[in-house]
């Protein structure tokens, strides 16, 4: 009785487990075990029948797997495609884009090489009137004029000069302002000579133009009242960026000094009236020493784009 | 589209990839087109390799590049190859046939519009690739019908072709003739994949005109230049090219 019993359960467990191997193993244990007993050849039979439906399980069991081996390739062979179109698609616009900035980038250029045109166009003007003025204060004048847009025309040559079109090197563009004006007073740089510090400072055009103003006028300052004529001298310029964005600017020579430490503000020529002006535009703040020659000190705060490297 | 009753429908059949099977779908389409009582005109519009005479073993004596540089009756170069059936043949092995100058464009125009008045259906087989004349037919037929095969170099030129038709030449409409598919599954899971990426970076959506089984009857009838809707009509290729000429009226 109780041998049939485990029959009847085994052929349950068989009936409800189509392709679970390993539950058929366990139930047919018991089952093989409960039979042991009985005449020989029903053993066999039970075996044998327990052997064809393991064995028509496991291939069930593999049928099913190759199924979903097969599913789950087609899923994967589809997400392939889609990620192989997302990466055709977002090189097809980065290029759009290196396109599109490149395209902005030749305008940027020639516009600032249009500007430096415009200005030098300017300058020449301002040259080609100081032949009609008699009054030699008067050239005097039109050449500072000249000098001050020359500053600004050089800015703009840099810019479309270098490949990043925001910044320039202040260092390199101190130089060139400063070998310009020393061209413009016609002064022997074996006799004044000139330091520049001003490494690895890069400017944006918003903080470039004022500050090379600044330097035009302290500069020629200098080259003009400064230094007793034929005799030689020192200009030291000297450039560094301080915590929170500020930059200090110095322009120092060793010449004979500031005579009038511009007391009276309406009698200041138009030069100190500009670093004045510029100055507290920029929220900075001006510092004048008169020993050992003159000192000036003016830090500005700069705008974003100022930074150490370039 | 209006259809008036001398305004034939132009279908493109194009693909992008070549050897899916384009020439073999146009000619065996068009045949079972005849059979619903249709007149159809076949312009074999691969105009550096043409071959749809090849497959119906005709002898061509003028093809649309002749008729272009003649000026001559188009009518002349009709080859009418079976009832109801006439094939304008291509040009072979003619490289500047490929891109099309814009002159040329309209000639080939007037002259498939004066050909084709006395049609029904004027069916376009278009070359490889996404030359300028491939292109041009997409923009000139009514529909398109994109062969495709589901492997996945036909899935990425299929897909580039309908990119370059719907951004630069305002194509939105494509219908997608799945070739050589092993079962039906295979042919929908196919034009999903591709649906899926035309939806998210085109914003498309395509229709599944449908599939055309992979049939040893196919590669057969190409061997021995018979189409197959002709040597093996009761074939798995044949009942499904024969459905579609049933449905053509459902073309997008």
């Amino acid at each position: 009785m109780t041998s049939r019993h485990a029959f009847h359960n085994r052929g349950m467990m068989i009936g409800c487990s189509r392709c679970g191997a390993s539950a058929l193993t366990v139930a047919a244990l018991p089952a093989h075990a409960a039979v042991s007993g009985s005449p020989p050849h029903g053993s066999i039979f039970w075996v044998l029948l327990g052997g064809i439906v393991l064995l028509v399980a496991i291939f069930l069991g593999y049928l099913q797997q190759n199924r979903m081996i097969r599913r789950r390739t087609a899923e994967l062979r589809r997400e392939l495609f889609e990620r192989q179109m997302a990466e055709k698609e977002l090189l097809a616009s980065d290029q759009h884009l290196r396109q599109s900035l490149a395209e902005k980038e030749s305008l940027l250029k020639e516009i600032h090489h249009r500007v430096k045109n415009n200005l030098q166009i300017v300058s020449s003007l301002l040259y080609l009137q100081e032949d009609y003025m008699k009054d030699a204060k008067g050239v005097e004048i039109l050449r500072e004029s000249q000098n001050r847009v020359k500053s600004m025309a050089l800015i703009h040559e840099q810019l479309y000069g270098t490949a990043d079109l925001a910044k320039i090197d202040f260092g390199r563009y101190v130089q060139g302002l400063t070998a310009n004006l020393f061209d413009a007073y016609g002064v022997d740089p074996a006799r004044i000579r000139l330091k520049v510090h001003a490494d690895d400072i890069a400017l944006g055009v918003d903080m470039a133009v004022p500050c090379g103003l600044i330097i035009n006028e302290l500069v020629s300052n200098a080259l003009k009242h400064a230094f007793v004529p034929e005799a030689g001298g020192t200009i030291d310029i000297a450039m560094r960026t301080l915590n929170a964005g500020r930059i200090e600017i110095v322009v120092a020579d060793d010449g004979i000094g500031l005579v009038e430490p511009s007391a009276d503000a309406g009698k200041k020529s138009l030069g100190l009236r500009l670093i004045d002006t510029i100055t507290t535009q920029l929220g900075g703040t001006l510092a004048l020493t008169t020993e050992n020659g003159t000192r000036f000190t003016i830090t500005l705060t700069a705008p974003e784009q100022t930074s150490k490297e370039f | 589209m209006a259809s008036s009753k001398k305004t034939p429908r132009i279908l493109c059949v194009t693909s992008g990839k070549g050897g899916v099977g384009k020439t073999s779908f146009t000619v065996n389409f068009a045949i079972a087109l005849t059979r619903t009582n249709s007149r159809v005109l076949v312009i074999d519009g691969d105009m550096g390799l043409a071959n749809v005479d090849v497959l119906l073993r005709l002898s061509v004596k003028s093809n649309i590049r002749d008729l272009l540089e003649s000026g001559a009756d188009p009518r002349q170069a009709l080859i009418f190859a079976r009832p109801n059936l006439a094939i304008l043949p291509g040009s072979s092995g003619v490289p500047e046939m490929v891109s099309l100058g814009e002159k040329q464009q309209e000639r080939l125009a007037g002259f498939i519009k004066g050909v084709s008045s006395d049609f029904d259906y004027v069916i376009i087989d278009t070359a490889a690739g996404i030359g300028s004349s491939v292109l041009w037919y997409n923009r000139f037929s009514d529909h398109n019908i994109f062969i495709l095969s589901p492997d996945p170099t036909s899935m990425t030129d299929a897909y580039a072709l309908i990119k370059l038709l719907s951004r630069d030449h305002g194509i939105n409409r494509f219908n997608l003739v799945l070739n050589s598919v092993r079962g039906v599954n295979e042919g929908n899971h196919t034009v999903n994949t591709i649906q899926r990426v035309t939806q998210r970076f085109l914003h498309l959506e395509l229709f599944h005109f449908g599939s055309i089984p992979e049939d040893k009857a196919v590669q057969r009838a190409v061997l021995d230049q018979v189409p197959f809707v002709e040597q093996t009509p009761g074939s798995k290729a044949a009942r499904a090219v024969r459905d579609l000429s049933q449905r053509v009226h459902t073309l997008i």
